[in-house]
């Protein structure tokens, strides 16, 4: 039945959500909390997923969407919080090379504007044809296309000075 | 030819045709620049891929999951009542209005289930309606109580309707876990109404659900008095 096959497309989507959903959102809580809302809000729309078409793309562009939403209604005061606790952590960490590094990861992909970073994670860390992600964002290949460019540059430049 | 970076990425990213890839590749063979360029873009996807692969390796929440497996465990009246429609044939069974919104309720009611209550059960108010009221009568919240059996696992179910939500609705240690949900009565507000859809939604899946025949009056009394306890 298709509310089975929708259920259990969702539970198999879940570790990616969290994946993509860690990308976006600022801290793993937060990361959690707008999978969660994803999730909710899914199931809630699920008539408006036809069945046959894919269910990942659909789930994606949920989360892409809420997290837009709430990511307009952010304050300047609340970026600037997010990067002195972003500075914390970098210290907390200890010496662990490996856990700095992929902290520094983090913080670069903060420095991009949002349409880039999720142009950079729909393709380079999901897996993303390109015309599946501008599917995903809702804008033409040749806008996606751009925004991954400058994402990666800006990307390779922080994580280049940092190294 | 020169290669451009949109190129080089597009290439990288496994996106350029057999033809175009191939020629970026010998560009990049003849060129060191070009070939440090696309080692930086690897270098990139390596590292976000150490970053963010592991999280696909860690176990998911369970606040995550279990609103899945609630929404996995609730029949909504409008799946029962196509799966009764296959079965007998029967077109004369219709819903009312309620019908076409019943499945987003069901989920609507069960993520709303917060505050204290455990998530898929009902509310303190439906809950007290179902604990008290007799069917055929009407709690003070306006929730009628419909019919009252045991399912196949002898635990007391209640069908009834209320005004934002119809369903079953049966009772286990953690309160009443709501099975089936379905449509608003639309005719709640209707003082000498007439068996809504909703009603019949209810009693048709109620008839689906029940191990045995409806509560009488004096077995309906009982289980009140043993409070709604499951009976092997």
């Amino acid at each position: 039945m298709q509310n089975d096959a929708f259920l259990t497309g969702l539970t198999a989507l879940l570790p990616r959500l969290r994946r993509f959903a860690a990308g976006l959102a600022r801290n793993s809580a937060d990361a959690d909390d707008l999978c969660q809302a994803t999730i909710e809000r899914a199931l809630v729309s699920r008539q408006q997923w036809q069945d046959g078409t894919r269910l990942d793309s659909w789930m994606y562009r949920i989360m892409r969407n809420i997290w837009i939403d709430t990511a307009r209604s952010r304050t300047r005061h609340d970026k600037t919080f997010a990067d002195e606790e972003a500075g914390v952590n970098v210290g907390s960490m200890g010496a662990q090379e490996a856990q700095v590094e992929l902290t520094m990861v983090d913080r670069a992909l903060q420095t991009l504007p949002d349409e880039q970073r999720e142009a950079v994670l729909l393709v380079l860390v999901e897996g993303y044809k390109y015309a599946e992600a501008a599917e995903i964002i809702g804008c033409p290949i040749g806008t996606l296309t751009s925004r991954l460019l400058r994402g990666r540059e800006a990307l390779m430049v922080k994580l280049g000075e940092a190294a | 030819m020169t290669i451009s970076p949109e190129q080089l990425a597009a290439y990288a990213d496994g996106e350029l045709d057999e033809i175009t890839a191939a020629r970026v590749r010998r560009a990049v063979e003849g060129d060191p620049h070009l070939a440090s360029d696309l080692a930086q873009l690897t270098e990139l996807h390596n590292m976000l891929a150490a970053r963010f692969d592991p999280i696909l390796a860690e176990p998911v929440p369970e606040r995550l999951s279990s609103p899945i497996e609630d929404a996995a465990k609730v029949v909504s009246l409008d799946a029962a009542r196509q799966a009764r429609q296959s079965l007998w044939q029967r077109p004369q069974f219709r819903f009312g209005a309620g019908a076409a919104i019943a499945a987003s309720l069901v989920v609507a009611v069960l993520v709303g289930g917060r505050g204290g209550v455990p998530q898929g059960y009902a509310d303190t108010q439906l809950a007290a309606a179902l604990d008290g009221t007799l069917s055929g009568q009407t709690a003070p919240d306006g929730t009628r109580l419909l019919i009252s059996f045991r399912n196949g696992e002898g635990a007391a179910c209640r069908g009834y309707t209320a005004q934002t939500a119809s369903g079953i609705a049966c009772h286990d240690d953690r309160g009443w876990k709501l099975k089936v949900l379905g449509g608003a009565d639309a005719q709640q507000t209707t003082q000498y109404r007439q068996a809504g859809s909703a009603d019949s939604a209810v009693m048709a899946a109620a008839q689906d659900m029940a191990a045995g025949p409806a509560f009488d009056a004096d077995a309906e009394l009982a289980a009140r008095k043993d409070g709604w306890n499951t009976r092997p």
